[in-house]
């Protein structure tokens, strides 16, 4: 494969390219899904493919392919030359940040192949989770087991060779639940950058078992009423507010153009001097990202200090234009896209309170809950973000109270993040083998996570 | 490029056949693309070409499943074996009958422009620069800070044990921009994106003048008080509303799996009287429409919601030998996933009122613009929620200043049922699913 690569990289330099970069990728994915005790699917999935990025005069152009014949793969090279040399008078001209040409080879760890257990142990493994979730009223219980391994190479005319060898594992349940002729789906997935093991030391009769409970809870509760509310965002649940309502803002390709609200704060407060933010590309929970798409390593960064912003999230080109290094989040959905901002596992640093001290001081409220989150969407420019949160709880005088469902939360960016009046003291940090965020029209894993932290001010909807 | 995925689609049936497979079917795709995107500060342009191929296997009732992206014979044998693997572990489903036995393909129109093969990424730079140009032409204060283009051609193969087979191509092309009006300390932003299956159909000018007109308003956008108010949704918002609420729960996958709000309700009045929903996999040059579906079946023009009334849901061909019925042509997938039920251009039938006649007869209302965050409803419970990016407040008929930085909050199973929701006559999509402009009297808008 290195000689291929080479070879392409070799035809793009003579075909007048300043810098070419090949990735190679092979991805192969297995999925089991149960339904109401009925296996309905077992697939299996490869996915095989070369891009290839060239810079030409400053412009940039792109190829990508399935077809892995160096005929075919040597046409396409030309075809991103061309693609560069039509491009090339639009736009500001394309410099990348110097980075050390890296050569390494990495994997993430793991101890138990999924090998290890038999595709009908495996099949047996989901079903019995499944059958844990059967309880009167739940109409439809659906469960999956998936795992990859995903390899990637990157190299460079700038002799760069980057190996990435990352395996995934995880379980998705969700229960549909009925009460008084109301319906509430309820879902959440455990994954971990792993072998097997992960799969073997964790009780997923009494995670799915779990979720049907509260799918009938929610399915009986009543929406909160729209408002204004203080809320206790729970640990599973900020990771999301954080990644939306900050994360992506930082990402500095939305700072170059203008478009993020945090263009231009540098060094200003941006939270609440109780809020200090990471984005570290190896992390317990989290997704493994030692090195990103541009062969750069990814090391652990703080982005706010005590409320402070101290810096963004860059690709080569991001920090060329901000005059800064990379920063290593320069990634990509897979070999056929181009690598763009994104976060890696981007979470909040411990406070120092119990969760009991957090609910304690609110007097009529919401805790949040991340468990049944679906996620959220951000507008960076206008600073407003949005999520559903699974079903969460009152808090009234101090305590927890009844059960709401369908909540829906927006706020702004920066209003948010200086309204956090308390921090929690117990990290969790997740990621996700079934989904991931999209920016671009390319979807990527990320981690996120944090401790409950407590907002002054929240936005929550939940009509109907 | 050149590569007969036909051939190596029967190619593997063939070689299931002989590895003792009791039925084969073979499903690969050949999509040639060509994408620009371009910020305000960089533009880069990308040619890719992406192949794949899944392989479905039955031994008797015992079912597996393998999909590979790699398209050579010898790639396909593999597939073959690993999908066999699958099968031999796997539990028979008792209600599997067989693959279609019988293909067929429905008369279409629109789905292929003979120019985006033929279009070279020069032309599509030039369609690039014009968006970038454009705003500032429009209005100084305007400029884009992002966009894309894109023009594709897809190739879908299908064959399986039962010696069918069929083959279709289609195109799409795309544009989208984000435009930015600064003036004054004061900022406003706009996007707008069309999806057309012809490079012709896109209207580039519309875009950016349509995207600064409205970012440029945006620059006084004001907050507004919470409460209950009249809502006008724009018809590409309502589409994606569509979509997100009857999309995945008016298919028989969801009836017969007991995760749908409307099970038991075929023959019901679910909605208003004046309100129909049908999905049409036939509408001329429609983003879902093919002369037949993932599973080789005719795609057709199926009723829903009728009058109101629930007759129909989305079949594909297992769903529909549950219920001993013919499928309605909507097995959806791609290469690596097999086929379940999916609807192709799900479409809310459009009402006689102009969308002028829906703003001019609103006293106080929202007429909304932009969203996001509308996919994170509920389909299940039918809460409808929503962050409103972009709006209006409408007052005495008239659009009195723009809006923003709120949420709207509704229950759509009510929005549909509430014969005071009324409906344009100005259909538009959001992706695949189509739409007028909608006016509903209840919803609750979260203000500051």
């Amino acid at each position: 494969m290195r000689e291929l690569t080479e070879s392409l990289v070799d035809k793009a330099v003579q075909l007048g390219a300043s810098y070419a970069e090949v990735r190679v990728q092979e991805v192969e994915s297995s999925s089991i899904t149960v339904e109401n005790e009925e296996l309905r699917t077992f697939g299996r999935s490869g996915l095989a493919g070369v891009g290839v990025r060239v810079m030409v005069d400053q412009a940039v152009g792109l190829t990508a392919s399935t077809v892995l014949n160096p005929t075919h793969l040597g046409t396409q090279v030309e075809m991103a030359v061309k693609a560069a040399k039509a491009v090339r008078t639009m736009g500001e001209p394309v410099t990348f940040a110097a980075a050390k040409p890296m050569q390494r080879a990495v994997r993430s760890p793991a101890i138990k192949s999924p090998e290890c257990l038999s595709d009908a142990e495996k099949i047996a493994l989901v079903m019995d989770a499944n059958k844990a979730a059967k309880l009167p009223g739940v109409k439809n219980r659906m469960t999956t087991l998936g795992w990859f391994l995903d390899r990637r190479l990157f190299t460079s005319s700038e002799g760069a060779a980057v190996s990435i060898e990352t395996g995934m594992t995880g379980l998705a349940h969700t229960s549909v639940a009925s009460s008084r002729g109301r319906m509430e789906s309820v879902g959440d997935s455990r994954s971990q950058c792993s072998g097997f093991e992960f799969i073997l030391d964790t009780d997923w009769g009494r995670f799915t078992e779990e979720i049907s409970q509260r799918s009938l809870q929610a399915a009986a509760a009543r929406a909160p009423t729209p408002g204004a509310y203080e809320v206790v965002a729970d640990a599973d649940l900020i990771g999301i507010i954080l990644h939306e309502a900050f994360g992506h803002a930082a990402e500095a390709d939305l700072v170059t153009t203008q478009e993020s609200v945090l263009a231009g704060r540098r060094g200003e407060p941006v939270a609440s001097p109780l809020v200090s933010i990471v984005d570290a590309g190896v992390v317990a929970g989290g997704y493994y990202l030692p090195f990103d798409d541009e062969g750069v390593a990814k090391r652990r960064q703080v982005i706010v200090e005590d409320g402070v912003l101290q810096r963004f999230l860059h690709t080569r080109e991001t920090a060329h234009k901000m005059g800064v290094p990379p920063s290593g989040n320069a990634r990509a959905q897979d070999f056929g896209r181009k690598p763009i901002v994104r976060q890696t596992n981007l979470f909040m640093e411990r406070g120092d309170q119990s969760l009991d001290e957090l609910v304690e001081a609110v007097d009529d409220g919401l805790y949040v809950c991340g468990k049944g989150a679906v996620g959220g969407e951000v507008d960076v420019a206008l600073g407003s973000f949005t999520f559903r949160a699974g079903p969460s709880y009152t808090i009234k005088k101090g305590e927890l109270g009844e059960m709401v469902r369908g909540v829906s939360i927006s706020g702004r960016i920066l209003d948010t993040l200086h309204r956090v009046a308390a921090v929690g003291k117990d990290v969790a940090i997740r990621t996700s083998v079934f989904g991931g965020c999209g920016k671009n029209g390319q979807r990527v894993r990320v981690g996120y996570g944090g401790p409950p932290v407590r907002i002054e001010s929240l936005l929550v909807g939940g009509g109907g | 490029m050149s590569l007969d995925v036909l051939a190596l689609c029967e190619y593997g049936v063939t070689v299931g056949e002989e590895r003792g497979a009791s039925e084969v079917e073979a499903y690969g795709v050949l999509d040639e693309a060509r994408r620009m995107e371009f910020t305000s500060t960089s533009t880069s342009a990308t040619a890719a070409v992406a192949t794949g191929l899944g392989i479905r296997v039955a031994l008797g009732k015992r079912l597996g499943f393998y999909a590979t992206s790699h398209l050579t014979k010898a790639e396909v044998r593999t597939a073959v074996e690993r999908a066999l693997a699958i099968a031999k572990v796997a539990q028979p489903d008792p209600a599997w009958e067989s693959f279609p036995t019988t293909y067929g393909k429905a008369s279409v129109e629109g789905v292929f422009d003979t120019t985006i093969p033929r279009l070279a990424v020069e032309t599509m730079a030039e369609k690039a620069r014009e968006l970038i140009e454009g705003p500032p032409s429009f209005d100084r204060r305007t400029r884009i800070t992002r966009g894309a283009i894109t023009a594709g051609v897809g190739r879908v193969a299908i064959s399986n044990s039962y010696g069918c087979a069929l083959e279709r191509q289609s195109t799409t092309a795309s544009a989208s921009v984000t435009v930015k009006a600064e003036a004054g300390g004061r900022t406003g932003e706009s996007s707008e994106a069309e999806q057309r299956r012809g490079w012709t159909a896109i209207d580039f000018a519309a875009l950016y003048h349509t995207a600064s007109a409205r970012a440029i308003r945006m620059m006084d956008a004001k907050p507004i008080e919470s409460g209950e108010t009249t809502i006008v949704w724009r018809n590409e918002v309502f589409a994606s509303i569509v979509g997100i609420m009857l999309g995945g729960t008016l298919t028989a996958d969801a009836i017969q799996k007991q995760r749908s709000p409307w099970i038991g309700k075929r023959g019901e009045q679910i909605a208003a009287e004046h309100l129909s929903v049908r999905d049409d996999g036939v509408k001329t040059a429609g983003l879902g429409t093919s002369a037949f579906d993932d599973e080789g079946w005719p795609q057709q023009d199926t009723p829903l919601i009728h009058h109101g009334v629930l007759v129909n849901y989305l079949y594909d061909h297992y769903t529909a030998r549950q219920e001993d019925r013919a499928s309605t042509g909507n097995a959806g997938r791609s290469y690596r996933s097999i086929p379940t039920p999916s609807a192709t251009n799900l479409t809310l039938n459009p009402g006689d009122a102009t969308l002028e006649e829906l703003l001019g007869d609103t006293k106080r209302g929202l007429y909304i613009h932009e969203v996001i965050g509308d996919w994170l409803s509920n389909p299940i419970s039918g809460t409808l929620n929503a962050t409103v990016t972009n709006a209006d407040l409408i007052e005495a008929g008239q659009l009195s200043h723009a809006v923003k930085g709120v949420m709207v909050s509704a229950d759509f199973f009510a929005i549909i049922k509430d014969e005071a929701t009324l409906l344009a006559d100005d259909v538009e999509n959001a992706g695949s699913t189509y739409a007028p402009s909608v006016k509903t009297p209840k919803a609750m808008v979260i203000g500051r």
